[in-house]
């Protein structure tokens, strides 16, 4: 018995750090907002319990379900997108030639800026009536397009911005190419596998820890996407790019109703907390971890 | 042999060319940055888009550094790069202990634990705003770079234990099992065999944390006070009146500036992704 | 371990970041004070003839005052503080500033967990919310103390500065919304600038004739989004969009005169005179607007950002030259707030008044915080300060010439509810723009959910 318990303590020892830091600084501000979900909170007076009211209030509301709606279809389109871009383009890196690091830099330059002022004016003039875009578009002989002047475009102008920033992603699956051992790829090699067999057979499943982990990430931060639609479109136009963490945040900071911001909060993670699990659950059908492997040659 | 060195000869032109072409698109915001940062305010927003500055200045960029005079934009950097550092040195060891122990370890509750450590991920920080302001108030870390850094202290974040922990559960069993019937400690495993191996991701992780820590402009806007403490986003801010009017060639300017660093860390962190991880070495 | 060198460093590092942490944490508050000295400025002993008693106890205070702006405002600020500190030798002045973006957000946090600066700078749109709690001082409690307070009184009797009885924001400056236009494109169409006698019907026309004359250039951007321009024009043509005064507040459309406005409108937009859904980067900093309906306290910006001549006009007092003249009253640029709990009211409130009519202070912030409030000091500033040349001058001009020819001057209610209901006009107008829905449908769809929201508001 002596010795789980040592077992025990050994793992809570190393996860120490992060599990204090969890109880502090996220249990108890997480409990807070919990408890605020189910009241009448403006900030500046104290709380006022209103029971399910916020509840009522969000289910009645078209504002709710338009912006649920706009985020998933976002998630849905720029998920697959972001982590396709940035898988190639990692396997185009990960190559040895000259200069590679010059491009390595290249590609993930965007993830240094998009966070930048300058940037999302510099979107808007681009995607303008007669910005670069544009003029692209009219010198090889189409019409004009609408980016973010229009209802029915703005939503996917964001969905391949973001698709833009595939440099955190890329780099990742980066990592991952390079822990791949060499010999594998060597013995494939001299067993005859050609180049596709080789992608199939070593390279995808040795990827696929990290191809769950830019998944999950890809589905939770898609789902709370915020920063492009507050700083380009303002939600606009007439609300098609209304995500739903911008809805909560004019609810909180602009109406000062923050209680029902609050409920918005946890039903989001509620949502997200399960295409989560989901993906966790599926995961143990295609996702290979060397780990797992008992003995036996590679 | 002929054929096959033709082929791949072909393959890498192939290669560079489409890498070129893709890069002119990753390269145009900077582009489009730096060449702004140079042109008079009422020239920077002209139709249609200047390739070329038709008048330069360089007045955005002596105006930015002078910053508010007594407090010289080289204060800021300083700032900057203390939180920094210090946030990536702190993530790196911290989170590699806690992944480890997510990867490694069995404990009571770690399933549940470690879907509490993604969870950590999906709570929308606007609405634990308020609450952690308090903790934070009360532990006497408002206006302080602590402030900045603490969390680094504590894993630094769900995204980077959940990452190298993916990494770690892809090495194999085998190499923790030999040292342990060497007589190795678990610490010693942590340390010594496993953390060697994780070389891309460990790298991988001080771009990230670097890259965050100096854009990151919420945290520091929410918590720092003094002026003469403030990070470069921050900075960069307080040119920006109203809805993008004010100085913005200066933000413009000060933010092409403020990539440089960046730029510097991430080419000589990518470099020792050549050089890849020694090999799974299962000899001894 | 420590033996192998490949630990030594990252234990350097960990060391480094250890000692770093524990300094962190300790340089608190306390060790990052803006220490200003005050520099012995050529300020002539200023009469004041609006100077309250000073407090009798002289221990040493420190006032934390916040803001948001640009540069140029952050060092005139910082400049009449020093000012400030010379003259109350026993008050330390700690300023914090930011750029406009997360600002409020801020200040809202700090105000929930009562750790906001003695005096904060505030937007006018938050006054009411600021208002509903006990957060915010009144200043009619000490109405001793800051002496400007009687003078500005009457301009202070609207929802920006009151909140019912309480008067909870002193104004940083005034402002009015008036019209820039661009001199050069005007010339160059052969159309007369706009005066001060436009009426909505003559503006449009010159609109109309700029454009034809040089396709790339509109009227304006979209005046209509801003929540004075277009209740300002109804109620030219005789209706309210927001009742106030019943109970609930009601919202109604007044469908004829939304269509007189709205089928000009249309015709404007057909002919492109002003942009529909254009996106074409409309500023003056791109070369392509003729006018817009601006606030006047941002003119030294808008100015700096383009090399065209700019010129001002007020806004239409009428829309077709018929019926009664009626302008908007100036309204506060932004506000002074003094947070309630502050253990310095006293010398909180001497900081306000001071910043209102010190001269000195005047003379050193100029308009960096609107358009001075107090007649005095906006004469002062506008005749020794500026000596009536500048672009400055011609921003005082044309908001005291806002104040003057109109028969009525008035602002659209703002009961409870107004943001929300304000929100919801913006919706409904959306999906008129991109032609989602026709005019009828924008209307009823206008009156149905902001009258919800200010039912709503109201319970």
């Amino acid at each position: 018995m002596g010795k789980t318990w040592k077992r025990h303590l050994e793992g809570y020892l190393f996860i120490g750090p992060w599990f204090i830091g969890f109880l502090v600084f996220m249990l108890i501000p997480a409990g807070w907002s919990l408890y605020l979900a189910f009241t009448d909170f403006s900030f500046l007076k104290p709380p006022v319990w209103t029971g399910t009211e916020n509840v009522r209030k969000m289910l009645d509301s078209d504002v709710f379900w338009k912006s649920l709606r706009i985020t998933s279809v976002y998630a849905l389109l720029s998920v697959p997108l972001h982590l396709g871009t940035a898988l190639l383009a990692a396997m185009a890196l990960n190559v040895k030639i000259r200069g590679i690091g010059f491009y390595r830099t290249v590609f993930y330059l965007p993830a240094f800026v998009s966070s930048s002022i300058g940037v999302a004016i510099m979107w808007k003039m681009i995607f303008s009536d007669s910005g670069v875009v544009n003029a692209l578009l009219t010198g090889i002989g189409l019409d004009r397009v609408k980016f973010f002047n229009s209802p029915d475009n703005a939503l996917y102008t964001l969905v391949g911005i973001n698709a833009w920033v595939l440099g955190t992603a890329m780099l990742i699956f980066l990592a991952g190419l390079q822990q791949i051992p060499r010999e594998l790829y060597e013995s494939a090699k001299v067993d005859g596998a050609g180049a596709v067999r080789r992608f199939r057979s070593i390279t995808l499943p040795l990827l696929t820890p990290v191809i769950l982990f830019n998944l999950i990430l890809g589905i939770i931060n898609a789902m709370q996407v915020f920063t492009n639609g507050f700083v380009i479109t303002r939600g606009g136009p007439a609300q098609s790019t209304y995500f739903y963490v911008l809805y909560l945040y004019e609810e909180a900071f602009k109406f000062f109703r923050m209680g029902y911001a609050s409920l918005l909060a946890w039903v989001l993670f509620l949502i997200v907390l399960l295409l989560t699990l989901l993906t966790l659950r599926s995961s143990s059908a295609w996702v290979f971890y060397e780990t797992e492997m008992k003995g036996g040659k590679r | 042999m002929r054929s096959s060195s033709f082929r791949s000869a072909a393959a890498t032109v192939a290669l560079y060319v489409v890498l070129s072409l893709l890069s002119l698109l990753f390269v145009f915001p900077l582009y489009w940055l730096v060449v702004s940062s140079f042109k008079p305010l009422s020239a920077i927003f002209r139709i249609p888009f200047e390739w070329w500055p038709v008048d330069w200045t360089f007045k955005h960029y002596k105006d930015g550094w002078r910053f508010m005079g007594s407090v010289t934009f080289a204060r800021v950097y300083l700032n900057t790069a203390y939180v920094t550092i210090v946030s990536v040195v702190a993530t790196v060891f911290t989170s590699t202990l806690v992944a480890f122990g997510f990867a490694r370890l069995r404990f009571l509750g770690k399933n549940v634990l470690f879907v509490a450590l993604l969870a950590t991920m999906m709570l929308p920080t606007q609405v634990t705003l308020v609450p952690t302001f308090l903790i934070f108030d009360y532990l006497n870390l408002i206006d302080t770079y602590a402030a900045l850094y603490i969390g680094a202290f504590f894993g630094g974040g769900a995204f980077y234990i959940f990452l190298i922990r993916q990494f770690i559960m892809g090495l194999p069993f085998d190499l923790d099992e030999s040292a342990r019937l060497d007589g190795a400690s678990t610490f010693r495993i942590y340390w010594s065999i496993i953390l060697p191996l994780c070389s891309p991701v460990l790298i991988t992780i001080v771009i990230l944390s670097f890259t965050w820590t100096y854009n990151d402009f919420f945290t520091p806007l929410i918590f720092l006070s003094s002026i003469e403490k403030f990070t470069v986003p921050v900075a960069i801010n307080t040119f920006l009146d109203e809805a993008g009017t004010g100085k913005v060639g200066v933000a413009i300017a000060m933010t092409t500036l403020s990539v440089v660093p960046l730029l510097a860390v991430f080419f000589a962190a990518q470099r020792r992704f050549m050089q890849g991880i020694a090999t799974t070495g299962l000899k001894g | 371990m420590f033996s192998n060198k490949r630990f030594a460093m990252p234990a350097v590092l960990a060391l480094f970041v250890l000692l770093s942490a524990v300094l962190g944490a300790c340089s608190s508050k306390s060790g990052g004070e803006a220490s200003s000295s005050p520099s012995p400025s050529a300020a002539s002993p200023s009469q004041q003839s609006q100077e309250p008693a000073s407090p009798e106890k002289k221990d040493p205070v420190t006032l934390e005052i916040s803001w948001w702006g640009g540069d140029t405002r952050h060092a005139a600020l910082q400049e009449a503080f020093k000012l400030f500190q010379q003259k109350y030798d026993w008050i330390t002045v700690k300023p914090t500033f930011s750029g406009f973006d997360g600002y409020a957000d801020k200040l809202t946090v700090q105000l929930s967990t009562d750790n906001a600066p003695d005096v904060f700078m505030f937007s006018r749109a938050l006054t009411q919310q600021f208002g509903q709690s006990d957060v915010l001082l009144n200043y009619y409690e000490h109405k001793e103390l800051i002496p400007a307070l009687a003078e500005l009184d009457p301009i202070m009797q609207s929802p920006y500065y009151k909140f019912g009885d309480k008067l909870i924001g002193m104004p940083t400056g005034i402002t009015s919304t008036v019209l820039v236009y661009n001199k050069k494109v005007f010339e160059e169409a052969q159309v007369p600038v706009p005066t001060d006698d436009e009426t909505w019907l003559s503006l449009g026309e010159k609109w109309s004739k700029v454009h034809q004359a040089n396709p790339k250039v509109f009227g304006d951007s979209g005046w209509f989004y801003m929540p004075e321009a277009y209740p300002l024009i109804m109620k030219q043509l005789g209706a309210e969009l927001i009742d106030g005064a019943s109970n609930p507040p009601k919202a109604s459309m007044h469908p004829d005169q939304a269509k007189t406005v709205w089928t000009w409108t249309e015709k404007l937009w057909e002919e492109n005179a002003i942009p529909r859904d254009s996106s074409d980067t409309i500023g003056f900093d791109a070369g392509n607007l003729a006018s817009s309906l601006s606030a006047a306290s941002v003119i030294p910006s808008t100015v700096a950002m383009t090399e065209d001549p700019l010129g001002f006009a007020t806004l239409p007092k009428t829309f077709d030259g018929s019926g009664t003249k009626i302008s908007m009253p100036p309204v506060p640029t932004s506000l002074w707030g003094i947070d309630a709990r502050t253990k310095h009211k006293e010398e909180a409130l001497l900081l306000v008044n001071f910043l209102l009519t010190d001269k000195d202070a005047i003379k050193t912030l100029k308009v960096e915080t609107g358009v001075p409030a107090v007649a005095e000091s906006l004469e002062y500033l506008s005749t020794e300060v500026f000596g009536g040349t500048g672009v400055e001058s011609e921003m005082l001009d044309v908001v005291k010439r806002s104040q003057q020819g109109a028969d009525e001057y008035w602002l659209p209610a703002q009961p409870l509810g107004a943001p929300d209901a304000n929100a919801a006009f913006q919706t409904a107008f959306e999906k008129y723009l991109f032609k989602q829905v026709d005019i009828d449908g924008f209307l009823a769809e206008a009156e149905k959910t902001m009258n919800e929201k200010l039912q709503e508001a109201a319970k």
